[in-house]
């Protein structure tokens, strides 16, 4: 599906992420793991063409896709939930959706996508408000209402339990698992509680570089991945 | 996706709207112009009739300004120059091809040729918003310096002396097609109420299309736009030449009242047309029109009565609209009007 091979990113004399290797498989997912300042939304900025790497090569579905501007990567099939809620905060959740419908389909299917979305997503109670006046954990679900509406086919989820409740955020566990079957996911997430409900493959970042890449159950218990980010109280 | 839904119980939601609803408040616009068009000479003398026709042209270009900024979130300081460009492209052309047709074909044309190259280099070159009103408005002023110093014979376009800081003093009045005589000023005016009430029409329709749609998403949140793919760079590229071409008519239809000068450029010109969309209401195409009128209504009076310095006054509507009005005249009257209704529901 995605393949990025030694990629590099460097702000000035910063590096940001160091000769990167990774690639992911069709309807696979991952979780993406690692210390503040360790790479990971940068990683998703270059995949997604929001920053061009400095070194190194990035294909998609076979395809280059180094210095194609973002409109064309996400047209490609690349869907990204940015950190902070990206959303357009002066239009209604319904607008928010429809928005990023309209790309993709029109008139009644449309029309069923939506309601499906905004059902799946249990976006009903406030899919008539604006945005900007919903609490953090509805405009997580506002923007990943949209980016899964486009059925892309690799979506990249950059910490999407942020601000959410403990049954919301199982609830967004068995959505993404229950995604994975359709698509390629990529989650970055500091929870490490919502990384096992998800489980399967976890990647390390530190330091931009990838430090430890294996199942849930293994990494976990790397002693250098509990020094650098887990803390060796947690087993 | 593979998720299953319940579709059961969901708030029924809106189907996507389509062209219906416009196409019933377009024959409404038409229809209040046309009544306006026809009615107001009657009642009005000679002197009050070309003055409606410069607040209605001035009314076309805050609508201009009203679209590409109040919706399209581009701070753009250039719709003086499209506006000047379109009274001095109409002059030239009126006289230099003898048809007044041809005229308005070039004060539409020219103002939408120049802002598309110019848009070109703005948004391809993904230029910030603050660099996009500085450069705008150097825009504007180097048009005006430029005409300002056009006195003399070596500034000659065609038959057409550019005249320098006196302008173009001959432009010749509009003229139906294969018409020798030229309109009479109530017929103009009415031609100018036609033209804002098209133009309204036409930002309406835009408003409602996809573009227009994603033309408001860009304003909200660029980034995210690009990410569902969508390249903002055509969208605002669009705005930009159709709110260029807005405001080339409505130099056009200014030209028809009042003589083409290097002024229409200025400074001044750029500032007030900003004011008309920041006290009207900007996000509304109605508050511009307001807006504009509100102020021009004052200047005139204040102008003619000579009791209070214009220009002060206008500085404190200003400061007084930015502090306690924030949203501007329309949406503050919309909201007003929506409390009324509410209070009357529960009453």
């Amino acid at each position: 599906m995605i393949k990025v091979k030694n990629l590099s990113k460097r702000f000035g004399g910063v590096v940001a992420l160091s000769s990167v290797t990774f690639s992911i498989g069709e309807n696979e997912h991952c979780c993406v793991i690692g210390p503040n300042g360790a790479g990971k939304s940068t990683f998703f900025k270059c995949l997604t063409g929001q920053l061009q790497p400095s070194e190194g090569d990035i294909s998609f579905k076979g395809q280059p896709i180094n210095g194609l501007q973002p409109h064309q990567i996400a047209r490609m099939g690349i869907g990204i939930k940015t950190q902070v809620p990206n959303v357009f905060d002066g239009l209604t959740a319904f607008e928010n959706v429809r928005l990023a419908l309209q790309r993709v389909c029109s008139g009644a299917d449309l029309q069923s996508r939506l309601e499906e979305i905004v059902s799946t997503m249990h976006l009903n109670e406030v899919i008539h408000q604006p945005v900007g006046k919903l609490a953090h954990g509805h405009r997580q679900l506002v923007e990943l209402a949209m980016v899964v509406s486009q059925r892309p086919s690799l979506i990249l989820l950059d910490e999407p339990a942020a601000g959410m409740t403990k049954a919301e955020s199982t609830r967004l566990a068995a959505l993404i698992k229950n995604l994975s079957s359709n698509h390629s996911v990529i989650v970055v997430e500091h929870d490490m509680q919502f990384i096992k409900l998800i489980g399967g493959r976890v990647t390390v970042f530190n330091r931009g570089e990838i430090l430890a890449d294996d199942d849930v159950g293994v990494v976990l218990n790397d002693r250098r991945v509990k020094d650098v980010y887990l803390g060796k109280q947690v087993a | 996706m593979s998720v299953n839904t319940g579709a059961a119980g969901l708030k029924s939601l809106p189907a996507a709207q389509g062209f219906m609803g416009e196409g019933l408040v377009a024959g409404l616009v038409l229809a209040i112009a046309a009544a306006a068009a026809l009615g107001f000479p009657f009642v009005a003398d000679l002197y009050t009739t070309i003055n409606a026709t410069i607040f209605v042209s001035l009314c076309v270009l805050s609508l201009s300004l009203g679209l590409v900024w109040g919706y399209g979130g581009i701070f753009c300081l250039g719709q003086a120059a499209f506006f000047g460009l379109g009274g001095y492209s109409y002059a030239i052309a009126a006289i230099n091809f003898d048809s007044t047709s041809m005229g308005v074909l070039c004060s539409l044309g020219v103002p939408m040729v120049f802002s598309a190259a110019l848009g070109y280099f703005i948004f391809w070159g993904r230029i910030g918003d603050v660099y996009v009103g500085v450069i705008t408005l150097t825009v504007s002023l180097i048009f005006s310096q430029l005409l300002n110093g056009s006195a003399g014979d070596n500034y000659v376009i065609g038959q057409v002396p550019l005249g320098g800081f006196n302008g173009i003093p001959s432009t010749p009045q509009l003229t139906l097609p294969g018409a020798a005589d030229a309109l009479s000023p109530e017929a103009i005016f009415g031609i100018a109420v036609i033209c804002l009430a098209l133009a309204y029409i036409v930002c309406r329709l835009f408003l409602a299309s996809r573009a227009g749609k994603v033309m408001i998403a860009i304003r909200e949140n660029e980034t995210r736009a690009e990410l569902l793919g969508y390249d903002s760079r055509i969208i605002k590229l669009i705005t930009f030449i159709l709110g260029a071409g807005i405001a080339g008519t409505a130099g056009m239809l200014f030209a028809n009242c009042l003589t083409v000068t290097p002024n229409m450029f200025s400074l001044s010109n750029t500032a007030q047309i900003v004011i008309w969309v920041l006290i009207g209401g900007r996000g509304t195409l109605l508050g511009p029109l307001l807006g504009c009128l509100f102020i021009q209504l004052l200047s005139t009076k204040l102008g003619t009565s000579g009791v209070l310095n214009p220009e002060l006054l206008l500085g404190a509507i200003l400061i007084f609209f930015v502090m306690f009005v924030p949203s501007g005249l329309a949406p503050a009257l919309q909201d007003a009007f929506a409390r009324i209704v509410r209070r009357t529901r529960r009453g």
